[in-house]
């Protein structure tokens, strides 16, 4: 094949993106060896530190080869070169800036990228505080880096072992690219636009929520390199004390991560929740679980010398969760259960075996060096505080179990496929599908972990480590005990009078969770006495309880508003109780659901987003008066060419104590996309009615009058710009059964060339109306039919034309008329003509004299109502008379066509599901509190290294 | 010398416990294992299955149909009749089309799925869904070259 020689590529940035890919990948390895020889020959000093040196220098290189690789890539993405495939798939030229970072981790092989950068951040700062254990931990750290960088390093070992999916690629040897036609040009990349980010996700959720949760990610790895630091240099205890504060701040930004998607969901998308099980929600929270018991059983090993296997477990699993998820959410293999996987990209094999070196390594270490572990003799008292917090954590663990379990359905039925495999036999008959109520089956579960996190918190905290001194303190103990549990079962009363929980589970985790408040509380007054510093698990504990009972009340009492019980009731059948989401609203007509009168009053189109207006009025228990009255506006988001709509968008009312949510499920199909317009358009018939004006015409039932011609219209869609050619006309239409209602069908030449023609609804009879090009020459009378009378004036007279009076009130040196497009040089002045009809009317007329290269012009005004032509043809300088030319044309004999269709679907309507979701702020508040709660505890915690 | 220790201990460690036998730390763990062993058995049968509409049919369990979009039949959403209500044709593995009837607004692009997971009941001819997932095939994505506008 003949060599084409590519005109515009960019190799350089490519090449150099691949040498720094391998660099790090090279530096990652030779640091991982360093690492390995500087701990495990630490006993030879020199040689150890020789080693030490070398690993710093590799890892300083490897993390300066990764933000190379992430500068060359932004370096292509802000620069356009649709060459690399990724640049092409993710980016396109109307990207505003901003978004070129979610284009940035979009793809795979960009979030791969930005974990890995956490990675070495996070490594870099550990180099600096790490001491003894900068060698140990580091070692881990990148050998971690050696097989995410091996994710992405596109090398071939074998003409079919390829090692990872590079972002490098030129998108004419990209695969499924091969081989186009397109590609024969030279000059291909003059033609290419790319394919730029999915607009689901041009938000700024889609900027801040993946770098958050990617560094929780990554701080994930910190306490599993410190867990596997200990047990590699069998100092058990020594890393318990520095790995805390990163523990904390794990807990913290990944909590924070997640709590981000929550957010997202509930703020942007119209998932109508902040949770929905999903298992790619799930695959973060499980981490995140583990990590909190790991956290707990830390403290416990701390104090007490306790739990110290545990913890290494707690860490160790923590880790793998976070690889299994990954496994999860980029293998595809969750493609039938959740919405928001990420599409295959052949790397399941080599994340496998990611997963599967990390799980020898961690077993192996603590199937061999465990049982150096010593414990203390004296096994923990039931009146101790660690054996509640390491009951505690084991329910964490617990919980991850069960959700994990469910989670992973699609992999087991796998493995069931790879077991009848080797067996011969086929297992689909073994395959379970995710339940088919999710949400109530993880509900189900979860709940009782939740009541046992929330009374044991509470319990906990008044017990102290090693239970020691309890004889004396057990009085106390029990006194304390007692004072919350009287409080919380009084709060328990009162708050149900809110949330109306009616059944005993519900009515057991309120009490749980108001009991973990009481508890908390009481702690913070009577032990803490209200000191601040010390109170970071008060705070992550009463943010718990808080958490609990905002997901109770807002889970509970979630409320579909948009339930309109008189509508519904008639057309269906008897015992309907199906839960009847959506509501169908037309522009202008109030309806009766769920406590409110809503009303859709208008829709207006911005740039990008359709908003729509619907106002709620909130009525009274008579049902009749308007307590009251508020707006919201969900919006439609389009595409950049604006030819389909890409998101609904929700918009929420807030109160302190609850939410109202809205957003628009159907809207009118033209309203969806261009096609779906342009097809409906096609299935109208349109038939031509002639009318004059002032005439009335019947049409099958419909009565149809056209009352006026406007010739500076308006219509929403219509943007006037200078030197359109544009006429509009007033139709009022009605029938035995509605009214008259008008319509404003408005037609357009734009440029001299392009036919607009923007029409008009009666929706209550279904027409459209619509008016051709041939109108506008019936409108413009043939200048040879018109006989002109001339008249002489000047400024401020007044005369008289067939009964209409004609003032010259004035003159415009900077004329703007839809028929004159104005010229550097141009001379042109127009006269202003006020007109008064004989029945009263008042109207102007602008015509113009224009003197451009010496040459004399007119520009005529027209009004169509009247039938009058109006020329300015000459002005005398010296004497200021001016020559006006006047025509008359009898309108009444002109007949406009017009085109009207009498089956056309209503344009004016939505579909609204609108939720009141009560004590929500509560979650927000709660899990906020609960992450605050842990940075507190590690601020105080890192000043104590 | 730090090994010898560590055995020492270990030695005194393991004799602690063999005498003492079990400490209620891992008594407890014991009960949650079976604890969640009995818990993943029952949430088992929360679980559903696969099946086509032909076994949908012989069912009285909820369950997941996979197939897809029969794009020729026809697509049945009037909001201003019932806003909630939604039915369409889907053809499952075995080839046979069965009308199917989601009582909720049509969801957005439902025509570009490319597979659907509906999960539900028969009721008499119609398969009534209660849940539905779409897999699109990501109409940003399509493997096309988007040629420039202007040119």
């Amino acid at each position: 094949m003949q060599e084409i020689n590519y005109i515009g590529e960019h190799l350089l940035p490519g090449k150099l993106g691949h040498f720094l890919l391998v660099l790090a990948f090279v530096s990652a390895l030779l640091s991982t060896v360093a690492y390995y020889f500087a701990t495990s020959r630490r006993h030879l000093q020199q040689e150890a530190q020789n080693w030490k040196k070398i690993g710093r220098t590799s890892f300083l290189i490897h993390g300066l080869a990764i933000f190379g690789v992430i500068g060359v890539i932004f370096y292509m993405m802000t620069n356009k070169f649709y060459e690399y495939e990724y640049v092409w798939s993710h980016v396109a030229d109307y990207l505003p800036f901003k978004y070129l970072f979610p284009a940035f981790w979009e793809g795979q092989q960009g979030s791969f990228l930005l974990w890995m950068f956490w990675h070495s951040v996070l490594g870099l700062i550990l180099l600096r505080v790490a001491k003894e254990w900068e060698a140990s931990t580091l070692a881990v750290l990148s050998a971690i880096q050696v097989f995410l960088v091996s994710m992405i390093l596109g090398i071939y070992f074998l003409p079919e072992l390829r090692l990872g999916v590079t972002p490098f690629a030129l998108l004419r040897e990209s695969e499924g690219m091969i081989g186009l036609p397109i590609f024969t040009n030279a000059n291909y990349l003059s033609m290419i636009e790319g394919k730029g980010l999915n607009p689901l996700l041009q938000n700024y959720w889609m900027i801040i929520h993946p770098p958050t949760l990617f560094l929780g990610f990554a701080s994930v790895t910190i306490p599993f390199c410190y867990a596997i630091a200990g047990f590699w240099k069998k100092d058990f205890t020594g890393w318990l004390k520095p790995v805390l504060p990163w523990a904390l701040f794990s807990g913290a930004i990944f909590g924070t991560g997640i709590l981000m998607g929550g957010a997202w969901a509930y703020e942007a998308l119209s998932f109508g929740g902040y949770w929905a099980w999903d298992p790619v929600e799930n695959a973060s929270l499980v981490p995140w679980l583990i990590l909190i018991g790991g956290i707990h059983t830390n403290l416990v090993a701390r104090s007490t010398g306790h739990s110290l296997k545990g913890t290494f477990i707690f860490y160790v699993l923590a880790f793998i969760f976070v690889l299994y998820s990954t496994f999860l959410t980029r293998s595809g293999i969750l493609g039938d259960s959740s919405v928001h996987a990420f599409t295959e990209m052949g790397l399941e094999w080599q994340l496998v075996i990611f997963m599967a070196a990390f799980i020898l390594l961690s077993g192996g270490l603590f199937w061999r060096n465990s049982r150096f572990v010593v414990s203390p003799e004296k096994e923990e008292s039931i009146a101790s505080r660690e054996f509640w917090m390491f009951i505690g954590s084991l329910i964490l663990l617990f919980s991850s179990g069960l959700i994990t379990f469910t989670t992973s359905l699609p992999v087991i039925n796998k493995l069931f496929d790879a077991w009848g495999s080797l067996v011969g036999q086929d297992m689909s008959s073994w395959h379970k599908a995710s339940p088919t109520d999710a949400i109530s089956h993880y509900n189900k579960y979860q709940l009782w972990i939740a009541v046992f996190i929330g009374f044991i918190t509470g319990v906990a905290q008044f017990l102290i480590y090693k239970g020691s001194n309890w004889p004396n303190k057990k009085a106390a103990f029990i006194r304390n005990m007692l004072t919350s549990l009287g409080i919380s079962i009084v709060l328990t009363f009162l708050v149900n009078l809110w949330i109306k929980a009616d059944s005993f589970a519900y009515i057991i985790l309120l009490f749980s969770a108001l009991f973990c408040i009481s508890a908390n509380t009481l702690y913070l007054i009577k032990f803490l006495k209200w000191k601040m510093k010390a109170a970071a698990s008060v705070f992550a504990h009463l943010g718990f309880g808080m958490m609990v009972i905002g997901i109770l009340a807002s889970g509970i009492n979630k409320n579909y508003i948009s339930n309109n019980v008189f509508a519904m009731q008639g057309i269906f059948s008897q015992n309907d109780d199906r839960l009847h989401k959506n509501v169908y609203l037309i522009k202008g007509e109030p309806l009766f659901m769920g406590g409110f009168i809503a009303t859709y009053l208008s829709d207006t189109m911005i740039d990008h987003e359709r908003t729509y207006h619907i106002k709620f009025d909130r009525l009274g228990d008579d049902n009749q008066s308007i307590t009251e009255s508020f707006e919201l506006s969900p919006y439609l988001t389009y595409n950049a060419a604006k030819t389909e709509m890409v998101n609904p968008n929700p918009s929420t009312k807030r109160y302190l104590h609850k939410d109202i949510f809205s957003h628009i499920t159907a809207a009118p199909p033209r309203h969806i996309s261009l096609e779906a317009a342009k097809e409906e358009d096609e299935n109208l018939t349109y038939k031509t009615y002639l009318f004059k004006l002032g005439d009335t015409i019947k049409v099958e039932d419909i009565y149809l009058s056209l009352t006026q011609i406007i010739t500076t219209p308006q219509h929403k869609e219509y943007l006037q710009e200078e030197g359109d050619v544009v006429y509009g006309a007033e139709i009022i239409a009605w029938d035995s059964a509605s009214g008259p209602q008008a319509a404003y069908p408005v037609l357009a030449i734009k440029q001299q060339r392009y036919i607009y023609s923007y029409f008009d609804d009666v929706n209550d009879l279904g027409i459209r109306i619509r008016l051709t090009e041939d109108g506008l020459h019936k409108l413009y009378p043939d200048e040879q039919m018109l006989s002109y009378e001339t008249y002489r004036q000047k400024l401020g007279d007044v005369f008289y034309f067939d009964g209409y009076k004609i003032t010259l009130s004035g003159f415009d040196k900077e004329p703007v008329h839809a028929s004159y497009l104005p010229v550097e040089g141009d001379i042109a002045v127009a006269a202003i003509l006020d007109i008064e009809s004989p029945d009263g009317k008042r109207d102007f007329a602008k015509p113009i004299f224009l003197i451009r290269d010496n040459r004399t012009y007119m520009v005529k005004d027209f009004l169509p109502n009247a039938g009058l032509t109006l020329r300015f043809a000459s002005i005398d300088p010296t004497t200021e008379l001016l020559d006006l030319m006047i025509a008359k044309t009898s309108m009444e004999s002109v007949e406009f066509p017009v085109d009207i269709a009498l089956d056309a679907p209503r344009d004016d309507f939505i579909v609204l599901e609108a939720i009141e979701f009560p004590g929500i702020n509560l979650f927000w508040l709660g899990s906020t509190l609960m992450m605050l709660g842990m940075a507190l505890s590690m601020t105080r915690r890192w000043r104590k290294i | 010398m730090h090994n010898s220790l560590s055995i020492c201990n270990f030695a005194d460690v393991h004799g602690y416990s063999t005498m003492k036998g079990f400490k209620k730390i891992h008594i407890i763990s014991l009960i949650m294992i079976i604890a969640a062993v009995a818990l993943l058995l029952s949430a088992s049968k929360d679980m559903s299955s696969y099946a086509t509409f032909a076994q949908a049919e012989s069912s009285y369990q909820p369950v997941k149909v996979v197939g897809v979009l029969a794009k020729d039949k026809e697509m049945y959403y009037e909001p201003a009749k019932d806003p909630n209500y939604f039915s369409f044709w889907v053809r499952d593995s075995d080839g046979r089309e069965c009308k199917v009837i989601l009582h909720d607004a049509k969801p957005q692009d439902f025509e570009m799925s490319e597979q659907i997971v509906v999960t539900g009941k028969m009721e008499q001819e119609s398969f009534v869904a209660s849940d539905l997932l779409m897999k699109c095939p990501s109409k940003y994505k399509d493997e096309e070259i988007s040629v420039r506008s202007d040119i």
